[in-house]
Formats: C-alpha cells, structure tokens, sequence
C-alpha cells in the first residue's frame, strides 16, 4: 500500500475568505512506515491529516492511495482517523453496534463483522463481554478504547492520529502510544500528527516538518533535532534532551549531542560524567 | 484565606468518596498548582472554594464566610472567580464586551458602573480590538482571556481555573498563561489552577497532589518534582527537566536532582564535571 | 460551511436605518408583516406584501447573496409545498393528468400563494435576526413581554433562554460539522436519497450532538452561577436601546400597511 502526494495544494473556500492552508506537497508512504507530522500551529498540519484519510480532496494536485484517488464523499478505504476527543462521536446504542460501525459501511458482515469487532476489542484491551453494554456507560477511558476500536475496526491499511493526546493524562497517553507501535509492528501504516517533540522524537522514524502550508524537513527525526539551526528555521522549538546536551557541549564538553529524547540525554550525559569523553 | 478543613464529598448515588478528609490553606497572593491523576477529585475539589459543591463533611470558609450559608454565595463568588477547561460552555453572550457585562448585570450594579469595569476588564485582558466580536468567531485561547476577562470585572482577591489551558492549541496555551502570572504580579490575586500539564505546575509556588481524592504530596515544584518514581506509580508524569534531573540522579548524581529548568541543570552538571 | 446556509442567529453588522430601530419596534413590526401576510389573499395583496419585504431589505442593507444563501434551503419546502398543493386540492381546471395524480389551476395558484408566503415568513425573520443584535432582540422580548409577569409568566427566564439558544447555534453547527467529519471518516455517508436512509444516518449525529449538549447545559449552569446569576431579580441591563421617534413612525407605518391590506380584503 503507497500513499503518495504530488504537488497538492488546499484552499479553504468560503464566501468571505479564501485561504491557502497548504502548498505544493510533495511526498509518499509505503506501507508499514511510521511518519509523524509537526509544526507550528496554523502549518496545517490537520489539513493535512483530512488529505490522508480522503476526508478532503486537494484543491490543485492529487492525493493517491495505491494510485488511486479517493472518491467523493467517501473516505480512503482501509484507513482509519482518530480525531482529538474520540469519544465524543460515539452512539450506538451498545458497543457492539458502535465499533461494528466502521467496518459495516465498507461492506462487511456476518461472522467476517464479528470476528473484526472482537479483534478490535482486543487489541484495545477491553473484555469481549463488553460488546453488549452501553457505552454511555463507561468511564472516560473505556469510552476512549470503545472509539478507538471503533476506527480500529475500518482501518485495515493505515491510521493516523490527529493530536490524539489532547487532554489525556499519562498512562493514557502512554496507552496510546503503545498501541500505535504494536499496530506498526504488524505491518499498518502510522501517521501520527503532534506538536510534542518528545514524542515524536520517541515514536517515528520518519518526521515531517509543516510550516506555513508547506514541508520544511522530512527525514529522520534525529537528524532534524540535533540541529538548533535547521529546528528553529522549520519554526519549532528544540526538545528539551536535545537542547540540554547542546548547551553542555557549548561549554567545553566533549560529546556528541546526538540524542534527542529524554532518556537518550540521561544515557549521553552521565556517560560524558563518568569520564566516557567521545573517542 | 481560603480555609479547607477537613472536607468530604460523597459522589451522587453512591457511597463512594470522591474527597475525604482535606484540610488546606490558601493565602492571599500565593500561586497554587492542582495536580493528580484522573480521577483523584481534583475538578470536584475546586468547586468547594466558590460554593458550586458543598462538602458532606467538614467546612470551607473564605475570608471567613461559610460556603455553605446561602446568602455568603454571592460575596464569595465576588471574591472567587472561577475559569472553566471548556472554553465555550462559559460564554453567556453574543459578544465578547456583552458577555463581560453578565457579571457586573448579575450583581446589579448602575450601567455606568458596569461600564467602568467592562472597559478596564477589556484593557488587561488585550481583549480591547475584539470587544464586538461574537464567540463562535474567537480562538479557544481568545475564548478563555474572555472568560478571565469576565473573572477581572469582579474585583476578585482568588482565581480559580479548571485546566483551562487542557482544551487549547497546544503552541498557543502560552497565551492564556502569560495573561494569567501577569494577573497574579499586577493584582497581588492568589491563583489556584489545576493542570495536566506538567509544565504549568513549574509556574506555581506550591504545587498540591492528590490522588483517589486525599492528599497526597504538597511543596513547591523542585521538592514535589524532585523523584520521578513516585509520581510514576500514582501514574502522573514529571515536567521534562525534573524528568531528566530525576534520571540523572538515579544514574548516581544525586546532586543533579531537583533542577526544573534547562539552564539550572546545566549549571548543576557542570558542577560535577567542571570543563576548562 | 454550515454556518452560511443558515442565517438564523447570526447578526449582520451594519448602521443602516433598519439597524438603528429599537428592537421593540422590529419584533412587533415583524409580528405586523406575519398579519399582513396571512392577511392579504389575492394577487394585489401578495404583490404589496413583497413590495414592502423588498423596501425593508433596502432599508437594512444586506446583501442579497447573503440573505439568498440562507434561504436556499426552504426554497426546497417551498418547491414541496407547491407541488403537494397543486396535486391535493382539487379544482376545475386539469392542467395535466396521470393515472391517480391530477394537477389542477387551482392547486397550482395555491400552491404558489402558500409557497410565497412561506418564503417571504422566513424571509422577513431571517432579515430581523441578521439586523438586530441577539441580545438587543431577547431584551426587546423581555421589555414586550414584561407586562405578563403580572400573572407570573417567567418573561426574564424566557429572554434568556432564547438568549442563550441564539448565542450557541453557530457554536453548535460547528460542531455538527465536526461530528459529521468523524462519521464519515467511519464510512457513514451523509444525504442519500431515500428517506429510510436519511433517518439512519440522523443517529450518529444526532446522538453525540444531543450527549454533548447536555454536557454544555451543565457546563454552562455552572459558569452561570459562578459568575453570580441567581436569576432575574436584581439583575440590572447593561446597555438598553430607547424608543425614538424613528420607532413610533415605522410602526405607524406597518399599523396602516396593515390595516390597507385588511380594508382591501373585506371590501
């Protein structure tokens, strides 16, 4: 499975205002990728997000999924959208019914619809015997897994994670996370759009950087972070382990920055304290 | 001051506590960071400072008014303004000047009155160009000066805010934040603010943890930061220098613990391995 | 966008004469055109009442694009209720016949005289919304109203309910928008044809719309009485527009439009 963009511009239409939120963007995924796309507010980063999942047609070029474009009014088939706040779409009247949603309206059914549902419960880690209950009835964080199960359940090829950590407190966001890279390891297609270089840094081997409407970096994500220059010209501000390596090489010390997530830092840093200077 | 002694809240229909036996003091002036994880009482504990919950046990008193006697509500809710996570379920009105009235109309103050303090209110809050402007036109980070905004027409001495920054662009949150510690330095006010976001706790003076509704850790951030592995088992993360500091210190560098900016642990690693 | 089809709610800023009218004098203006609407009942009639929309329109100064686009949608019902019309009411004069449906001169005439009125009621309520700012509008209400309070009609809570329910549609179109996104991106797809479809595909809208709205009740409720409202008692008004001259003129003027129409009708 390809995703492939080429030359793709979006041009937000009103009757009021007409306004440019991405241009020319070039670039293309193949399967089993994990590509995390950040930026500074406004970069049009969720734009692009719609674009992914076929929510959005360009306005000038094409977005392709396996050489095809996405047809109006329907979504790329086999793959998936988290939004922030998933479980504000739920309403089926079990959870059965809401996670079967998905995979009902790209045609399945019968025993081939159950078993994708129950899979999907399992791979979110919620009890099979779940599937009758209401999910007004769960707690926040059920709910959540209900939702995300629910695109789990449509996105055979790819998901992508618009922002998906809003509002979520750590061992939910670490769920979450996990959750992204066991799906990657079994062969999906991850897109994972954030403002947290942190996680970024931890997630993908693959980042593209959105400023202003348009790619600024796309490559590894170490290479992009150990460059205070290149970091601050994309409109970014550096991760905090990056940042605290540099500043101590800036003062005389003989390492080599490389890192960029926080424990990668601790690693780097107490090595250079006990005397391992870089050969 | 506000005064918490000894509170208990009992969740509706159930005998489950969502607080017991919280005791705290809040003085005038200090800035206080809630945090804990989900589920630790935290929303419902700041509802007891302006009298929207009452406890089931134990008291809250502000200045000395009890919240649970109905005619000090109004007194209290001058003197504690409050700020909700979500930006639009707070706005009343059609524009933003209109809506920064509601207060000031509610209490029944004269309109030349009322104008006095919607204009001041427009002045510290930046808010002055978009005074006409209706709410579904705002930003969320426009929607919450507006709602603190609201907070500043009535004369407040505490503003309390519900993770108000939790529902916001996350590169824009700066936003909210700066116009709140620019509050806390003009006013003198005391802030109490509960957060997710760990960084934010940093600003405060003293940071309070709760956790299944007790409490749990009180100090100011660099004390109540400084160990990683016991705000991981209660589930809550570090901001990412004590994280780091916190980690290096396990690594055996027990002097690099505490430190909550990047510059302040550069500083202290030097130490260690002066460099010439 | 959802927000530009549907006019109601959002106000157009401006300074034209219509604008500058009490509120008071609009709302009763407008129940005064809905008179005159139902009121005049031959073709003189209709032409007068739209001569007067269309004056009125001039007076207030929007666009027309603007009005036009809000009300592309009743001119579907408007299409419906012509077309029911012209085959339900019977009549002398068949136009044209197939099997059981007959389309008669005269349920097509009334067709068309329902089909105006229709359009030019929704019409003139859209114009009254788009010049009167919503809390001008509710507070007009509530002054109108105020003599009921007599006989404990809660005109204060009726204001501000109709108040609030002005401020949050934009608000809550947007987020229709933004669960309809969600849907989709699920494979539901939004306006098929038959009506058994649209029914199920109201479901995952609405439910979720309905959840959070009564989540932002509560929200709201809250803020409310954080902020000191205890209801209308002792409440004052900020900002209160005063009857002018301009006001007692232009209901003067509508009084005897009115009164011409209905002269008209029984002579």
């Amino acid at each position: 499975m390809q995703i492939e963009f080429k030359g793709a511009d979006y041009t937000y239409q009103s009757p009021t205002i007409s306004s440019l939120a991405l241009t020319n963007i070039d670039f293309s995924v193949k399967k089993g990728e994990f590509v995390a796309f950040i930026g500074p507010s406004g970069s049009g980063k969720s734009t692009l997000a719609m674009l992914l999942a076929g929510l959005f047609l360009p306005t000038v070029g094409e977005v392709l999924l396996n050489g095809e474009k996405a047809k109006k009014n329907s979504v790329f088939p086999g793959v998936g959208i988290v939004f922030q706040y998933p479980e504000q779409q739920l309403f089926g009247e079990t959870v059965f019914e809401e996670i079967a949603f998905s995979a009902k309206n790209h045609g399945m059914s019968g025993a081939e619809l159950e078993n994708t549902v129950y899979d999907a419960l399992r791979v979110v880690g919620l009890p099979l015997d779940f599937a009758t209950r209401s999910p007004f009835g769960l707690s926040g964080g059920e709910k959540r897994r209900v939702a995300i199960a629910s695109v789990l359940s449509g996105s055979r090829e790819a998901m992508i994670f618009d922002e998906p950590t809003a509002g979520v407190d750590l061992s939910g966001q670490r769920w979450l996370r996990e959750l992204a890279i066991r799906e990657n390891s079994l062969g999906k297609t991850i897109f994972w759009v954030s403002h947290n270089m942190e996680e970024v840094a931890k997630l993908a081997s693959r980042v593209i950087v959105l400023n202003d409407g348009q790619i600024a970096f796309d490559g590894d994500p170490q290479q992009l972070f150990s460059d205070g220059e290149k970091v601050a010209a994309c409109g970014l501000i550096m991760p905090k382990g990056a940042e605290f390596l540099q500043k101590i090489k800036a003062q005389g010390a003989n390492i080599a920055a490389a890192a960029v997530t926080l424990e990668g830092a601790a690693i780097e840093a107490a090595a250079w304290l006990r005397g391992d200077d870089r050969a | 001051m506000i005064k918490i002694e000894n509170i208990s809240h009992r969740y509706a229909d159930s005998d489950r506590k969502a607080l017991s036996g919280l005791s705290l003091n809040i003085e005038k002036g200090r800035f206080l960071a809630i945090i804990g994880p989900n589920g630790s009482g935290k929303s419902t504990f700041i509802r007891h400072l302006n009298g929207l919950f009452l406890p089931n046990e134990g008291k809250v008193t502000v200045d000395g008014l009890d919240t649970a006697d109905e005619k000090n509500l109004r007194p209290i809710r001058e003197k504690v303004a409050f700020v909700f996570q979500n930006p639009d379920n707070q706005i009343v009105a059609s524009s933003v000047e209109e809506d920064i009235a509601f207060g000031p109309e509610n209490l029944g103050l004269a309109p030349a009155e009322i104008d006095r303090r919607v204009e001041a209110a427009l002045a510290a809050c930046n808010l002055m160009a978009l005074r006409d402007k209706p709410p579904y036109l705002l930003s969320g980070g426009e929607k919450q000066r507006l709602a603190i905004a609201g907070a500043c027409t009535m004369d407040f001495d505490y503003l309390v805010l519900d993770e108000p920054t939790s529902m916001l662009d996350p590169l824009l949150r700066h936003q909210v934040i700066n116009l709140i510690c620019q509050l806390h330095e003009t006013r003198g006010c005391a802030i109490v603010f509960v957060t997710n976001i760990m960084e934010e706790a940093l600003l405060a003076d003293d940071v309070l943890i709760l956790r299944d509704g007790q409490f749990f850790a009180y100090g100011p951030p660099p004390e109540v930061f400084a160990d990683r592995l016991i705000l991981e088992e209660i589930g809550l993360g570090l901001p990412e220098i004590s994280y780091l500091s916190s980690l290096l210190a396990e690594a055996g560098y027990p002097s690099l613990r505490g430190a909550v900016s990047v510059d302040e642990l550069v500083n202290k690693t030097m130490e260690v391995r002066p460099c010439k | 966008m959802l927000k530009e089809n549907f006019l109601l709610g959002q106000y157009f800023p401006g300074n034209s004469p219509a604008h500058r009218l009490d509120a008071r004098s609009k709302l009763i203006i407008s129940l005064l055109y809905m008179a005159a609407l139902f009121t005049a009942n031959d073709w003189w009639g209709y032409l007068v009442v739209t001569l007067i929309f269309v004056a009125v329109l001039a007076f207030s100064r929007v666009p027309i694009s603007l009005l036009w686009k809000g009300l592309r949608i009743i001119v579907i019902f408007v299409v419906i209720t012509v077309i029911l019309n012209s085959l339900m009411i019977p009549g002398e004069r068949v136009l044209w016949q197939w099997k059981a449906l007959t389309v008669t001169y005269e349920g097509l005439m009334q067709g068309f005289k329902l089909g105006l009125r229709l359009l030019l009621l929704v019409a003139f309520a859209s114009l009254l919304t788009l010049v009167t700012k919503p809390l001008d509008l509710t507070d007009g209400l509530e002054r109108l109203l105020s003599p009921l309070e007599k006989i404990k009609v809660p005109t204060h809570e009726i204001a501000m309910i109709m108040s609030i329910a002005l401020r949050f549609i934009p608000t809550i179109l947007d987020e229709m928008e933004r669960i309809m996104l969600a849907q989709r991106a699920r494979g539901a797809v939004f306006g098929g044809k038959k009506l058994k479809e649209k029914l199920s595909q109201i479901v995952p809208l609405m439910v979720p719309l309905f959840v959070s709205s009564f989540r932002r009740a509560d929200d709201l409720a809250q803020a409310m009485e954080a902020r000191c409202y205890f209801g209308g008692a002792g409440r004052t008004h900020w900002r209160r527009s005063k009857w002018q001259n301009r006001d007692t003129v232009a209901l003067i003027l509508f009084v005897v439009l009115w009164l011409g129409l209905l002269a008209w009708r029984l002579l």
